[in-house]
């Protein structure tokens, strides 16, 4: 790049940044052509024989998504969060293994990113150079309980590293892993730190790996394990200062949980497609099952489910730049919403697929009982519902302070497809707790009383009404270390509000905003959200339902989806 | 085996008999948790077991007493194959519940010489194939035709799902043998295969499924089959009332054995919990994993108690069991359905990353999903029983009183009468008056919330029926909207608890379902469901039932309804362990 045309690229580099998802995604190709980087059917193929996707993997690589995985400033490409997450839902939409393969590197890296320093020349350098680096967290018998880490970091002149991490995602296969291991004997928030063990750089002989688990999805993924035995490192191994490890872990949790968000979108992506297939492909009765009242309403409440997660994909992401110190919460919001709307979503149209739901070997199906196994990893890693809905409870006490206004159009306008970040977060803004909860949840009224009169409306003020009693029934929650049936019911609650604010100010930050599409689409993921609150029953949604499946077959008729991100990355 | 068997039809077996001959699938042997994850994985099923089941002579249950096998009462055909189903519910289908389902068309509507054909055949171990979707499901290929040439058929085209097609000796054929739409255009045809005929039929295009792994589907090419007119089952162009009037037996018995998996998956995550560390305590320490257990243990003791009443209504009420069993069906998988996803959730990164002991929770899981999926795909669950449904509530409009034969678990049967088995609305609902039966009533305390919630259920059940009864023919049709159908839900949802209740009003007192406390959090769940959203239960109620199914996993006891309190001393170290 020469300085007289420097200015001509930074004008282009702009609206490069979202091309590039495009670009992706036509990389990626057609599924169902067996020259496509993942086929459907080399994908159920490998599945079954619990093999990795090798060639997949490698042609990503080689096409460089890992660079989106790298904030600029280290040398990626890295500014906007949206721009991986797309990539990455691109891939879980075709195959899940694939994505969750290529995918770990970023959550095994961004704990670099977050404590900065001498590391992350080593990090990026490792992710460029297509690592694959894994996050070694976990230890058999324990769990989510991070605390009780017994892999020992004896720090000195190097660090040396003994115990297990397992079941951990490219454990052996990765070349590197971020290692989390008590470094100290003194009980307390400090004894753990963050190591990152280049295998190329430790006698071979101190690391053995541990065999591959049988998962229930993702068949193909390297789950393993790595053992450690006297494994040392150079000091500048450390990511963060010792000590810090628990610190920077619980930080990176509250980036790669969202991160995790478009692997369920993806799948969700999959699943409404092979629905809509199915009934127009199908007759029952002798008619189209499209043409079924009852089918349309299926359809519509599948294509609800997939825009709610959207959504909160969406929002969060651009929370995760703008709301940064409210990550610890939101993040966890995210994290419990999205794969469990996705898993009620791929429980919802496995019946109405009927056989085709389980068979494959056949051309063209198969796909669906594969993402319906491989859904359940994004609600199982890296902190399952259970630790997020109590990571929720724990914020009780901040969400339930007393109001600190939010002007609603403010939110609005950060959600603005063509709005965007100003570049890569700050990490120094991450609080392991926040002060005032989530101001998105918070301009859930302010968000309805800009709906005005439109259908929407009504399910929206029913949930903004739920939210001021859910809020004082958490107010009045005992504080427990170990909360009850009731304090998580309260957080479930909790969450579909936020999806609730979340799907209302993407609509209201949409292009199409006011117009029909739009306001059919909002009615049904908000009647929606009012039935899993019980605010209302399922029959009575089910009119704003089978618009949004008239909707949805409309556009499958015409080779397009459903979608609250129409155009994005053609955005200026 | 031979039709002259010694031995009287009702033999001397006890119910429990297979878990005897099985084992302890927790402790090595050859048809140990172990090897049943191994040959899911491989996509077979224990040889070992199979020799098992053969020296059993699981056949014989597949077979009426009266044309000589042992099959008398259903809900003991039910007991005796529920351990089957307590260790791989795809040995269960691949030896002898698919069989099963195909012969029930021969007793149902064949002839005296066809019954007696297939009995021996069935006798002597073999097998019949039949397609997944059968005529209930709706989403019906048009692809097999045969044409009449002289005294047999001649069958072409293609039936895309068939289970167990390369390996039975025999195919029930669903095909097309008149033109025109219309549900009396449809035949069964019996084909025995032999060397002659086998080689037109090609079955060669495995199919394969994730859960039920071990199950044999194919589809199935007829390239000009000529299949003998005799061995066409039912009069010609009626296999659509065949087929809704079998297809009642296997929808009220798959549920109720599909029971013992979840029976099963609820003692491991029992002792998964107990033994699983996390946060300085054990996972059944954490009150939110109790809560998964509590809900999963209710909805599992629901889903017992409606499967095994409506099992026994095939035999106390069987004219009025077609719209029953087609929404029992549906909710009683909705329950067990339920049941394992709470599961799944307690035994978390467990359950997908495969750890053993427990891994054969992630088998249960999936199998249990195939096992839910109905027949035929594409619309809603509900719409078979739905063009019925006016008639059968109607016609027991007046009735206040029930038959406590329904809810007398485990009190005997007379043989299964397949004629009396009716294809619609038959003689009406035998099951809903329980919500208002002074007996079942009088069986609660008056006062106790446990009959709060009954009297709601009762309303609810009342409501839904009277919008139900009021239905035209238009409304049930295929156009049936989804208020219709989510009325059909709620209706079947009351049924359940009608049946729980009864169950309650029946049992003696060492029962779990006398305790008040079961009671209530049961019929909690189903009015929870009838709201649209299963809330967590109340703290005391939560204790309660992981209380139960602690101790009844600590001593070894199942925690199905059938299981007493007390352990016989000689089966002290089985049953209820796995």
């Amino acid at each position: 790049m020469t300085t007289a045309d420097g200015p001509v690229i930074e004008v282009v580099a702009t609206p490069g940044a979202r091309r590039v998802v495009h670009e992706f995604d036509r990389f990626l190709g057609d599924p169902r052509d067996a020259a496509s980087v993942v086929p459907t059917d080399r994908s159920v193929e490998l599945d079954e024989r619990r093999e990795f996707p090798v060639d997949a993997i490698a042609r990503v690589d080689d096409w460089g998504l890992q660079r989106w995985y790298v904030p600029e400033a280290h040398g990626g490409e890295l500014r906007d969060f949206l721009v991986p997450m797309m990539m990455i839902r691109a891939i879980a939409r075709r195959d899940l293994t694939v994505a969750v393969a290529h995918g770990v590197t970023f959550l095994g890296a961004v704990g670099a990113w977050i404590t900065g320093g001498t590391i992350t020349a080593a990090m990026a350098e490792l992710v460029l150079d297509c690592g694959p680096v894994s996050w070694g967290l976990t230890e058999r018998g324990r769990g989510s309980d991070l605390s009780n880490t017994a892999t020992t970091a004896s720090i000195g002149d190097r660090v040396v590293l003994d115990g297990e991490k397992w079941p951990i995602n490219n454990a052996t296969r990765g070349r590197a892993m971020t290692v989390l291991a008590r470094s100290s004997d003194q009980p307390g928030p400090r004894s753990l730190s963050l190591v990152l063990l280049d295998k190329h750089r430790v006698d071979a002989r101190s690391l053995a790996t541990l065999p591959k688990v049988a998962t229930h999805g993702t068949r193909g993924a390297d789950i393993s394990g790595l053992a450690m035995r006297g494994a040392a490192v150079e000091a500048e191994m450390l990511v963060g200062p010792p000590g810090h490890g628990l610190e920077t872990v619980l930080k990176s949790l509250q980036l790669t949980r969202p991160l995790t968000t478009p692997l369920s979108v993806g799948a969700a992506d999959h699943v409404v497609g092979a629905a809509l297939r199915f009934a127009l492909g199908h007759r029952s009765a002798g008619r189209p099952v499209a043409d079924l009242p009852s089918a349309r309403a299926t359809l519509g409440t599948a294509v609800a489910d997939g825009l709610l997660a959207e959504s909160v994909m969406y929002a969060v992401s651009r929370e995760m730049h703008h709301a940064t110190q409210e990550m610890a919460l939101v993040s966890s919001l995210a994290k419990f919403l999205v794969p469990s709307t996705v898993d009620l979503l791929v429980r919802d149209v496995t019946p109405f697929l009927g056989a085709e739901s389980q068979v494959f070997g056949v051309a063209g199906l198969g796909g669906f009982q594969k993402v319906a196994r491989d859904n359940r990893v994004v609600g199982i890693f890296d902190g399952n519902s259970m630790v997020n809905l109590n990571m929720i409870v724990n914020e009780f006490g901040t969400i339930t302070r007393p109001d600190e206004p939010v002007d609603p159009a403010v939110l609005v306008d950060a959600l603005r497809r063509d709005a965007e970040p100003d570049g890569w977060l700050d990490p120094s803004r991450l609080r392991l707790v926040t002060r005032r909860g989530s101001r998105l949840l918070r301009a859930l009224p302010g968000l309805v009383d800009l709906l005005g009169s439109g259908t929407a409306a009504g399910p929206a003020r029913r949930i903004a009404s739920e939210l001021d009693r859910v809020v004082a029934a958490a107010a009045e929650a005992p504080r427990e270390a170990m909360p009850s049936p009731h304090s998580f019911d309260l957080a479930e609650r909790i969450a579909l509000c936020f999806g609730a604010a979340c799907a209302i100010g993407v609509e209201l930050a949409g292009p199409d905003v006011g117009g029909a599409a739009s306001e059919i689409r909002l009615a049904a993921v908000l009647e929606r959200i009012a039935v899993r609150l019980g605010l209302q029953d399922g029959s009575s949604a089910s009119a704003s339902a089978g618009r949004l499946g008239d909707l949805a077959l409309q556009a499958a008729r015409d080779g397009r989806r459903v979608t609250v991100l129409e155009g994005w990355e053609d955005a200026p | 085996m031979s039709l002259d068997r010694a031995e009287p039809a009702t033999g001397p077996r006890e119910p429990d008999d297979l878990d005897l001959l099985f084992g302890d699938p927790r402790e090595p042997g050859p048809f140990d948790y172990a090897t049943i994850v191994a040959d899911d994985e491989a996509r077979r099923v224990s040889g070992t077991a199979s020799t098992l089941l053969d020296e059993w002579d699981a056949a014989a249950d597949l077979v009426p007493a009266e044309l000589g096998g042992r099959w008398v009462s259903t809900e003991d055909l039910v007991r005796r194959w529920r351990p089957v189903f307590r260790r791989d519910p795809s040995l269960g289908m691949a030896h002898g519940l698919t069989t099963f389902g195909a012969a029930l068309h021969v007793w149902t509507a064949g002839d005296e010489a066809q019954r007696t054909d297939v009995a021996r055949r069935l006798l002597r171990g073999e097998r019949i194939a039949s397609g997944l979707h059968d005529l209930d499901g709706g989403g019906l290929a048009d692809d097999c035709v045969a044409d009449l040439y002289g005294d047999r058929w001649l069958v072409r085209g293609a039936v895309p799902l068939v289970d167990e097609a390369d390996r039975a000796e025999s195919m029930l054929i669903l095909a097309r043998t008149a033109s025109g739409p219309g549900s009396r255009s449809r035949s069964l045809l019996l084909w025995h295969a032999d060397a002659a005929t086998r080689p037109l039929v090609d079955t060669s295009e495995r199919v394969q499924t994730g859960g039920l792994r071990a199950r044999r589907i194919a589809a199935a090419e007829f390239h000009g089959l000529p299949v003998p007119v005799d061995r066409t089952i039912g009069i010609r162009g009626t296999a659509a009332k065949t087929a809704r009037t079998a297809s009642q037996v296997g929808r009220a018995v798959i549920p109720a054995l599909a029971v013992a998996t979840v029976d099963a998956s609820l003692g491991l995550a029992v002792r998964y919990g107990a033994e699983r560390s996390l946060y300085g305590g054990s996972v059944l320490d954490l009150p939110q994993s109790r809560a998964l257990l509590a809900g999963a243990v209710a909805d599992m003791l629901v889903a017992d108690a409606f499967s095994t009443v409506v099992v026994r209504a095939l035999h106390v009420a069987p004219k009025g069991c077609r719209v029953l069993t087609v929404g029992s069906q549906i909710v009683v998988m909705q329950l067990l359905s339920a049941a394992m996803q709470d599961l799944s959730v307690l035994f978390g990164s467990t359950f997908y990353a495969r750890v053993a002991p427990y891994d054969v929770f992630e088998k249960f899981l999936r199998d249990l999903a195939a096992l839910a999926v109905p027949d035929g795909g594409g619309t809603a669950a509900f719409a078979p029983m739905l063009p019925d449904l006016p008639a059968w509530l109607d016609r027991t409009r007046e009735s206040v009183e029930v038959d406590p034969a329904l809810f007398r678990l485990g009190d005997p049967l007379e043989p299964l009468a397949f004629d009396r088995l009716a294809s619609r609305a038959g003689t009406g609902d035998p099951l809903g008056a329980a919500l208002r039966d002074p007996v079942v009533r009088a069986a609660f305390a008056v006062g106790g919330p446990e009959l709060g919630v009954l009297e709601r259920i009762a309303e609810a059940f009342e409501a839904a029926r009277h919008e139900l009864a009021a239905l035209s023919p238009e409304q049930t049709g295929a156009d049936a909207s989804p208020t219709t159908l989510s009325l059909a839900h709620r209706l079947t949802l009351a049924l359940a608890a009608a049946a729980f209740a009864g169950v309650c009003a029946e049992a003696e007192a060492a029962s779990i379902t006398a305790d008040p406390l079961i009671r209530e959090a049961c019929l909690r769940r189903i009015e929870d469901r009838l709201a649209g959203r299963v809330g967590p239960l109340e703290p005391h109620l939560v204790e309660r039932l992981a209380a139960f199914a602690e101790d009844r996993t600590d001593r070894g006891i199942r925690l199905t309804l059938s299981a007493r309190d007390e352990a016989p001393p000689t089966r002290a170290t089985e049953g209820g362990t796995i």
